[in-house]
């Protein structure tokens, strides 16, 4: 690629940019590994891939179908394109043209984004010249075809939401499938982490089960991205053992990664250029150069903005440069507007692409050459994925990390050492967390009486006799039968997200047309009344959010601003179930409404980022009841002793800090992502009138992490504590407390102070304890 | 998992249940004080044990001297009741019913006949029709929906002859459903109301769950043909509904159906008959009204009938489908004559009137619709009328050059098809030589 190369050599030579560059890290090309196309492959199977220029495999691809064959569980572990599909496609297909009866399933996390495009990739590319039916089973499949999905479609391709309130509860409608089933095909595995994970583990033990009602005992092969312990992750998620693919035999180009800071603007302050316009600078460069781009940002309006000054600063040029599309892209648009940009990139008719995560995995979009990152993603594993849609087989690529003047990227983007030698996150679960067993537990009692010893999770036993109890099942002659009225699997969720969507119509002169579509809870924050509507480039005004139809009516506009909503987050406190005094500290258990309130919105001069006004917004707040266990700093307890010596304008940060740690280590003991967990500190909370800290479920209604980081509350103590005590940063940094904010004025170094809490407290209760015995 | 979190469910369970209705059986004890949550529950009776759901075998065996008032016992815990309800003047005449029958009328002369005579039970030449009803422990479907309760009925001479069949407790499914199958095989056509959408689902979904596959009999369901007559009349179209509207029957003591589930969990906690006797009432009563509004349907697709209660379009295309086309074709001239057919009707009619070969009728007709009320849309089926049957190419044209006469919107529409429309036509004339205006 000698446009990419001459731009980076002429970057090099740029003082100015390389001032701001604080690592440049080139990646040699690797060689491809290969291997033959399996001696055993039918004959119209081989010809379809040899038409199309598939006259070997990669050796991982290889593996997979050899393990598979043998009849062994995998996990296949692969960066992007590196030939993911062809790994399952292969040993499934090559199965179907030898047994038309057997049948597999294959499951995408998501519904809208990458399934929907994987079936159409999967039915247009390798399917088309093969016998072999297809069928996309989800929500979206309209009853008229759900019958023949069931009936005829060989491979049914699905979601987990969807097999656990569609499938299961209905197996006796799928016994020609269920029957027969042979592969489950799990893609993205890494994806099913914490609750949704535990969650997703139970779905399989349901699946599992019912197959083998049906005498049907199906492989599993799972993808996954790169994590931390995606084999380990895999084994839990299907609860066999399973062996790991993970030497990557697809050949990669020479790869620059370049970590860059925008430069300062006011020393003094130590502000800096914003992220949004530098990313939109650097992208532009390389677009121009004729370079294929994607840029990553963090938020949908920050994807719309960088889209429009790219594209702005294009039309400005009086050159050819005018076929350099590019387009923004997000959840929201409307599939068949997805499809096309998608479309557009792959044919090359798109030039670059300014996305939010939703491209980060799963879509297909063919290669691109560069990939600017504006913002550190929130996750090393994420960052890779990322830089990672930049490069295509032997070519060169170049990744960007834009750093925004948060803590965090500021963090990152001065200590790239970190940044490169920190591996990826690792996933956990817990599927016997006892609130998710009960509820898989009653859905699998609906779907078939579980037999007096019958296993499904550890705590199997004492599970049904809660559900007994309770009167939903019924135990007689030796099984407990489904004995209530309801459908269970409909009222349980198995991710904390809302699925309710607010449409998104433009009533322009009449035009009464749909044109997008938002969750609930970001409808709040981004389209309330008089916000500005930014979709693909076009600009709009909102004239009336109707929450309760699920409506949002939108008029082009012309202003020159974009608003941005001021979010108020408040904790309350519904019901105190229980006050215990563990490690030296006074702990409440109870229930707790957290509530994200929208009442105010900025408007912000385009380009300039300046703020011109304010608005007010007057809709209900989002509420989530959830359940919370809070930890009591008073004078009471050793905690609060060793808080209250510290200089009292540190104490609040290192309450903060504290939050930040157990954020960090409590997942690795309560088997959950930190996503699942919400923390908040009160320097000196209202209701209990003393320092406190807030744990929270991020699950509506509790999972059961609450409960369980008390029964693990003094290893994570002593897990927080070594964590801070042997981090060799200095002032904090994200795998301890936190990184420091130059903005925070302080007493005192937080990391130290908050290693000195820590310290101190562990002592004065190890002594009491050992004082006691 | 520690105590402490189980003690947590606990009490969660316990709040929840709070929040949901206390559904009382109808023989519960009237002082409902005290029932605040499910752990407080009143003592059950004695013998039953301390605690629902404490023990490992709660269910008190059912012996002869508890007994099961009005059910017998046809295997261990599948119970059988039968009762005679005699029939009123009106529902006596069934076999006729049947003979004169339209909804029936695809079956009559079907080989379920021969079945008929071999059996030897049935009048020869009748079919063997039985009306039948489930009751169910779920109302959403799916593997975890249990039927109950099954019921057939059957009119034999002035009587009606319901058999219900009750199960006791789920282990005896396997033996409930056979008693099922044995029942429902003895009938040619089973007359449900929603029993294509769901009662026969969840039939063939419990046969499945026992490891066994149910062929079931051909399936009347009235519950389309009584939307099409009467949902313009009477709203919605639940069975009550029709109960209520058309067939003058009113529940006194009816248990609400919502209610039956409860009802039956509170039957196999304690295994007392007197609790499931409203559900069978109940049951014995929706079956006997699928007989009754069967006659009633009948009665309004007779050509005797008064056709004001009825959506005459909807019973006419309901005769013609059911291969009644005569006496569609006659409602709907009765109909026009006075004055009520609207555009459908007449295109309705038309049909029937090519479909029996009266071309002539039918042109009479859409000249009236086009020459009197200046109907556009009649015009066009007259000119292909014209031009394809009649194969007058000229007649044809001369009424598309009339009708693009017309001036104002009722005629845009159709502005473009019938230039092409004349374009054709004079292309046809020109070339058969015959002379245009």
């Amino acid at each position: 690629m000698d446009s990419l190369r001459s731009v980076l050599q002429d970057l090099q030579k740029d003082a100015d940019f390389m001032s701001c560059v604080s690592r440049w890290e080139v990646i040699p090309p690797k060689e491809g590994s290969y291997a033959p196309l399996p001696g055993d492959l039918d004959g119209r199977f081989r010809d379809a891939l040899t038409s199309r220029g598939v006259s070997s495999l990669y050796s991982h691809q290889a593996e997979t179908y050899r393990i598979v064959r043998g009849g062994q569980n995998v996990t296949v572990v692969t960066p992007t394109a590196s030939g993911k599909t062809l790994c399952y496609n292969l040993p499934v297909l090559q199965t179907l043209l030898e047994r038309p009866e057997a049948r597999a399933l294959y499951l995408f996390p998501t519904k809208a984004l990458s399934q929907d495009q994987q079936a159409e990739l999967n039915e247009s590319i390798i399917f088309g010249s093969l016998p072999v039916k297809v069928a996309t089973y989800d929500g979206d499949t309209p009853a008229s075809l759900r019958v023949s999905a069931r009936d005829t479609g060989q491979i049914i391709i699905s979601n987990p939401d969807m097999v656990h309130s569609g499938i299961l509860p209905n197996h006796p409608k799928w016994i020609k499938f269920l029957r027969n089933l042979q592969f489950v095909v799990i893609d993205e595995v890494h994806t099913y982490r914490g609750v949704f994970g535990s969650h997703m583990t139970n779905v399989i033990r349901r699946l599992k089960r019912i197959a083998r009602f049906y005498g049907a005992e199906p492989l599993f092969i799972c993808c996954s991205a790169t994590i931390g312990n995606p084999l380990e992750l895999a084994r839990r998620v299907i609860e066999e053992d399973a062996q790991l693919v993970d030497r990557n035999g697809a050949p990669s180009g020479e790869k620059h990664l370049v970590l860059y800071n925008p430069p300062l603007v006011d020393r003094v302050q130590g502000i800096r250029r914003g992220v949004v316009l530098e990313s939109q600078k650097i992208a532009l460069k390389l677009l121009r150069a004729g370079i294929k781009t994607i840029v990553f940002s963090r938020s949908r309006v920050r994807t719309e903005l960088i889209a429009a000054y790219i594209n702005e600063s294009l039309a400005n040029m009086y050159t050819d440069n005018d076929r350099i599309r590019v387009e923004p892209y997000r959840g929201g648009y409307l599939p068949n507007e997805r499809r096309a940009i998608e479309r557009g990139l792959r044919d090359g008719s798109i030039r670059g692409v300014v996305s939010t995560n939703a491209l980060e995995l799963g879509i297909d979009i063919g290669g691109l050459d560069a990939a600017v990152l504006a913002g550190f993603p929130g996750s090393i594993s994420s960052s890779w994925q990322q830089a990672g849609r930049a490069g295509r087989r032997n070519d060169l690529s170049l990744a960007i990390m834009i750093s925004s003047s948060s803590p965090l990227d500021q963090y990152m983007v001065k200590h790239p050492e970190y940044f490169l030698g920190r591996a990826p996150e690792s996933g956990f679960l817990d599927p016997d967390n006892l609130y998710i067993l009960l509820d898989q537990l009653k859905c699998a009692a609906f779907e078939l009486p579980v037999a007096v010893g019958e296993r499904f999770g550890r705590d199997t036993a004492e599970g049904l006799q809660i559900l007994e109890e309770s009167g939903v099942i019924r135990l007689s002659a030796g099984k407990y039968y489904w004995s209530d009225r309801s459908y269970p699997a409909e009222q349980i969720s198995l991710r904390s997200a809302t699925s309710d969507n607010v449409v998104i119509i433009d009533t322009t002169r009449g035009r009464n047309e749909v044109i997008g579509e938002m969750d609930r809870p970001s409808a709040k924050e981004l389209i309330f009344d008089n916000a500005i509507y930014i979709h693909r480039g076009g600009q709009y005004v909102v004239t009336k959010l109707d929450l309760e139809n699920r409506r949002c009516f939108v008029e082009e506009s012309t202003v020159n601003y974009y608003t941005d909503a001021v979010v108020k987050r408040d904790l309350k406190v519904l019901h105190e179930d229980e006050r215990v005094v563990a490690q030296g500290c006074t702990v409440v258990i109870g229930d707790i409404l957290v509530r994200n309130q929208v009442a105010k919105f900025k408007k912000i001069r385009f380009h300039t980022h300046e703020n011109i006004g304010y608005g007010d917004i007057s809709l209900p707040e989002e509420e989530m009841h959830t359940r919370s266990i809070v930890l009591l700093f008073g004078l009471d307890g050793a905690a609060g002793v060793s808080l209250g010596a510290l200089p009292p304008g540190l104490t609040g940060a290192v309450v903060a800090r504290l939050g930040t740690v157990i954020k960090n280590v409590a997942p690795v003991f309560l088997m959950c992502d930190p996503r699942d967990i919400g923390v908040a500190e009160r320097v000196r909370d209202p209701h209990f009138e003393c320092p406190a800290l807030y744990i929270y479920d991020s699950y509506p209604g509790g999972s059961g992490l609450a409960e369980a980081f008390l029964s693990k509350f003094a290893q994570i103590l002593q897990a927080a504590r070594e964590l801070v005590h042997d981090c060799p940063c200095e002032e904090g940094c994200p795998s301890c407390v936190g990184p420091r904010d130059p903005q925070e004025e302080l007493d005192g170094n937080p990391k130290r102070g908050t290693d000195e809490f820590l310290t101190v407290w562990i002592d004065a209760i190890t002594a009491e304890g050992v004082h006691e015995s | 998992m520690s105590h402490e979190l189980y003690e947590r469910l606990r009490q969660l369970k316990a709040r929840a249940n709070d929040d949901l209705p206390v559904e009382t059986p109808p023989n519960a004890a009237v002082d409902d004080a005290d029932r605040t949550s499910s752990d407080e529950s009143p003592p059950p009776p004695p013998g039953t044990g301390t605690r629902a759901g404490s023990e490992q075998s709660q269910r008190p065996a059912f012996s002869e001297t508890t007994g099961a008032p009005g059910w017998s016992q046809v295997v261990p815990l599948v119970y059988r009741r039968e009762t005679i309800l005699p029939l009123p003047a009106q529902l006596r005449d069934f076999e006729s019913l049947v003979a004169r029958s339209v909804l029936l009328s695809g079956w009559r002369r079907g080989p379920a006949v021969d079945d008929a005579r071999e059996d030897g039970e049935s009048p020869e030449g009748n079919i063997r029709v039985g009306f039948y009803d489930t009751e169910t422990t779920g109302l959403s479907g799916g593997a975890g929906s249990y039927i109950f309760l099954f019921g057939t009925g059957r009119v034999s001479g002035d009587s009606f002859i319901v058999e219900q069949y009750l199960l006791g407790d789920y282990p005896g499914e396997p033996e409930f459903i056979s008693q099922i199958e044995s029942r429902i095989t003895q009938f040619d056509i089973l007359v449900s109301y929603n029993g294509k959408a769901f009662d026969s689902h969840l039939l063939s979904t419990r046969f499945l769950m026992n490891g066994r596959s149910l062929t079931l009999p051909e399936q009347l369901d009235l519950l389309y043909p009584a939307r099409s007559l009467y949902r313009s009349k009477i709203g919605p179209c639940g069975l009550s509904d029709v109960e209520r509207e058309l067939l003058a029957v009113t529940r006194e003591l009816d248990v609400p159906g919502v209610m039956i589930p409860g009802i039956y969990f509170e039957f196999l906690r304690s295994a007392d008959f007197r609790a499931m006797e409203s559900v069978a009432a109940h049951h014995l009563e929706d079956i006997y009204s699928l007989l009754r509004l069967m006659t009633r349907i009948e009665h309004d697709l007779s050509p005797e009938a008064q056709t004001a209660d009825i959506d005459s379009l909807k019973a006419a295309q309901l005769l013609d489908r059911h291969g009644h086309s005569d006496r569609a074709r006659e409602l709907l001239e009765r109909n026009r004559v006075r004055g009520n057919s609207g555009w459908t009707e007449v295109m309705l009619l038309a049909r029937l009137y090519l479909k029996a070969g009266r071309l002539s009728e039918c042109e009479a007709l859409w000249q009236e619709e086009f020459q009197n009320n200046g109907s556009v849309p009649a015009g066009i089926e007259l000119a292909k009328l014209l031009e394809h049957r009649r194969r007058d190419i000229t007649a044809a044209r001369e009424v598309v050059h009339t009708l693009l006469g017309y001036q104002g919107p009722r005629i845009n529409p159709w502005r473009e098809a019938l230039r092409h429309r004349l374009a054709r036509l004079d292309r046809r004339i020109s070339r058969s030589g015959v002379g245009g205006p």
